[in-house]
Formats: structure tokens, C-alpha cells, sequence
């Protein structure tokens, strides 16, 4: 079928949980994508400190911009997985801070203390608020497309 | 995760929902019946005012929630030009009540012609069935026990449903309690033939 087709809007649990687990997976594996870039350039060890401890977060050397600027850049690719998995303007919002609460948790969980680094807060809402605008204009271009209405529609564009 | 824990909630303290036709002759007493239910089981409602409650026209929608289930009232004018639309209602109704002006002698007969040509409907067929003898504040009114058989002798087409009739005055919240109540455990047994409205 060409074109927009309608969804129920039932609360459905299982695709709730699995677009949460997918944009887990998705984004942790962009973000380990560009922090192997990022190590690279540096030269520093790769290791999973520079996804998870929060004392990686910092503007002293080179390796720590460069993985401030791969964690940044990971929040648009997160855009497009916004935009790919959950697909609704409304619920950006929603999973992008789902996303980060859970990055919390593993970071909390990771380093056995809760992270009290001020630049990690604010990458994170930094990247949040990147993550929800991106995937909401994103998911808004593919919602504003035209409906498409009767027999016509689904062979011709009508112009009527 | 928000719109899942919300949808979690929601599903888990949702109530079954059943819809409850109030049925009669104009000027019977069914939507200050409707009114009485609402003050009787709703916290801080207040109700309208009994002298401003006029001829129903179309319908008044009432919901309340008693004993873990929501009932949707639907109050529909009693006028003989409205009487037509009744039947529109039956399908999705889960109980029925009937509500008679017993201090009206001069118009039991047209009440009980009005009564047979419902309960005969196929549409309704088992639907609990709650017979209110109205107005019984008033002094010289007719009793349940004179109103019955007149009523009784829609035997036959009441056919094998849960049945009951009581005296109200929903002018003054009396009887009002009952009555509901009973409906509700009525339909609770009958929900087996005509299951809760689908929440969405």
C-alpha cells in the first residue's frame, strides 16, 4: 500500500518494551561506533570507561573533547533511531528520556556511585535536548505527508 | 517509558464498563431518578437542583462507579415522539430500568402497553430488569403491591431475567441505594451472555 496508514492506539506493552530495548541497543552501538573513532584519533585505550565513567567527561585533553564531540554527534544518530523505531512526534520526548534515565542507571551502576560530575549532566541534557528536537522534527516531516484518500489515491495522485 | 507506565496503570485499575438504559413514560421521574443515583454514590456531587430538571429531550448521560464497575446511564426522553428511539439503545445496553409515575392512575395503562412493547424487544432478551414504582413520597400514590400485577401480567414476555421491583422516591433519595446495588450484582451475573463494553 502507497503511501501514510493508520495505527491503533491501543497500549500495546510489547512494542513499548521493545522500541525501548531496541533504541538501548541502537544508540549504545552508534555511541560505541564514533568513542572507537574518537579513541583513535586520540590514541587513547579503548575501553568501555569512555562510554560509562563519567570522569571520562571533560575538556582537559584531547580525548576528552573528542568524546564529548562523539557523544554529541551520537545524539542526532539517535535522532534517526527516534525517528526509524518509535516514529511518533509525541512520543520523542518520552523514550529520549527513557534513554537517558537508563544511561543513568548503568553509569550509577557502572562506576558504583552517582555521578556528581557537572559535565556529565550537562552533556546529557545536551544530548538529550538534541535526541528529542532531531527525532521530533524528523518524525514530524514524515507525519505531515498527505493522507492519502479513497480508490484514487492509492494509484494517482489526485489533484483535486 | 512514561507511555508504558501509564498504559501499565491505567490497564490495571480500569473497571469493567456497563451501560444501564433508564426507561418510562414523560414525566416519570427518570432523570431526577438518574440525578438521585449520581448524589447517592458520587463524592461531592452535589446534583441539580429538583425544580430545574424539565423534559428530557434526547437523552441525559450519567456515570458513576459502585462496587469495582462503572455504570454509564443513559436517561432517554420518555415522550411518545422519543419513545421511537429507544430501541436504538437496547443492542449495547447491559441493564434496564423502568421507571413508573405511581401516583398517575389516569396513564398506568399506556405505562404498561409502553413496558410490554419493550420487554417483548429481542434486543433486551435476559437483560436485568429494575422496576421502579416512582413518587412514592407523594400521599395517596399506588403501592408496589397494586402496581405489580398490573405488570405481572407481562410475565410471559419478561421471560427467565433477573427482575426485581421496588418503591422509590427519587425526589428524596429513598430507595435509590437499593435498587442500584441490585442492578449491579444482576448484571455482574448476566455479564457471562453480554460481556463489560470494550475499554479502548
Amino acid at each position: 500500500m502507497k503511501g501514510g496508514t493508520f495505527r491503533n492506539t491501543q497500549w500495546d506493552p510489547t512494542l513499548l518494551s521493545s522500541q525501548i530495548v531496541s533504541m538501548q541497543f541502537c544508540v549504545y552501538f552508534t555511541l560505541g561506533l564514533l568513542v572507537f573513532v574518537a579513541n583513535k584519533l586520540s590514541g587513547d585505550n579503548y575501553s568501555l570507561d569512555h562510554l560509562f565513567e563519567y570522569h571520562e567527561i571533560h575538556i582537559y585533553d584531547m580525548g576528552g573533547r573528542l568524546v564529548i564531540c562523539a557523544f554529541v554527534l551520537n545524539a542526532f544518530l539517535a535522532s534517526l533511531a527516534l525517528w526509524c523505531i518509535v516514529r511518533r512526534a509525541k512520543l520523542c520526548l518520552d523514550f529520549s528520556c527513557t534513554f537517558h534515565v537508563l544511561h543513568l542507571l548503568i553509569c550509577w551502576w557502572y562506576n558504583r556511585s552517582f555521578p556528581a560530575n557537572a559535565s556529565w549532566w550537562l552533556l546529557n541534557v545536551i544530548t538529550g535536548t538534541i535526541m528529542c528536537i532531531g527525532g521530533e522534527f524528523l518524525c514530524l516531516q514524515t507525519e505531515m505527508k498527505e493522507i492519502p484518500v479513497g480508490y484514487a489515491a492509492l494509484n494517482q495522485k489526485s489533484d483535486v | 517509558m512514561y507511555t508504558l507506565m501509564h498504559g501499565f496503570y491505567k490497564y490495571m485499575t480500569q473497571k469493567d464498563d456497563y451501560c444501564v438504559v433508564i426507561l418510562g413514560l414523560d414525566n416519570a421521574g427518570k432523570t431526577t431518578y438518574l440525578e438521585a443515583a449520581k448524589t447517592t454514590f458520587t463524592r461531592n456531587y452535589k446534583g441539580l437542583n429538583p425544580s430545574k430538571i424539565t423534559t428530557t429531550v434526547g437523552l441525559n448521560i450519567g456515570t458513576i462507579d459502585v462496587q469495582g464497575v462503572r455504570l454509564n446511564f443513559w436517561d432517554l426522553g420518555g415522550q411518545q415522539e422519543l419513545q421511537s428511539l429507544w430501541d436504538k439503545y437496547y443492542q449495547e445496553s447491559h441493564g434496564v430500568i423502568y421507571v413508573i409515575d405511581s401516583n398517575d392512575r389516569e396513564r398506568m395503562e399506556e405505562s404498561k402497553a409502553i413496558f410490554d412493547k419493550m420487554i417483548k424487544n429481542e434486543l433486551l432478551s435476559g437483560v436485568p430488569l429494575l422496576i421502579l414504582a416512582n413518587k412514592q413520597d407523594l400521599p395517596d400514590v399506588m403501592g408496589v403491591r397494586e402496581i405489580k400485577p398490573v405488570f405481572q401480567q407481562a410475565g410471559a414476555l419478561i421471560g427467565r431475567r433477573d427482575c426485581l421491583t421496588i418503591p422509590v422516591s427519587a425526589l428524596h433519595g429513598e430507595g435509590v441505594d437499593e435498587g442500584i446495588k441490585w442492578l449491579v450484582e444482576a448484571i455482574k451475573r448476566h455479564a457471562v451472555v453480554r460481556p463489560p463494553r470494550e475499554n479502548d
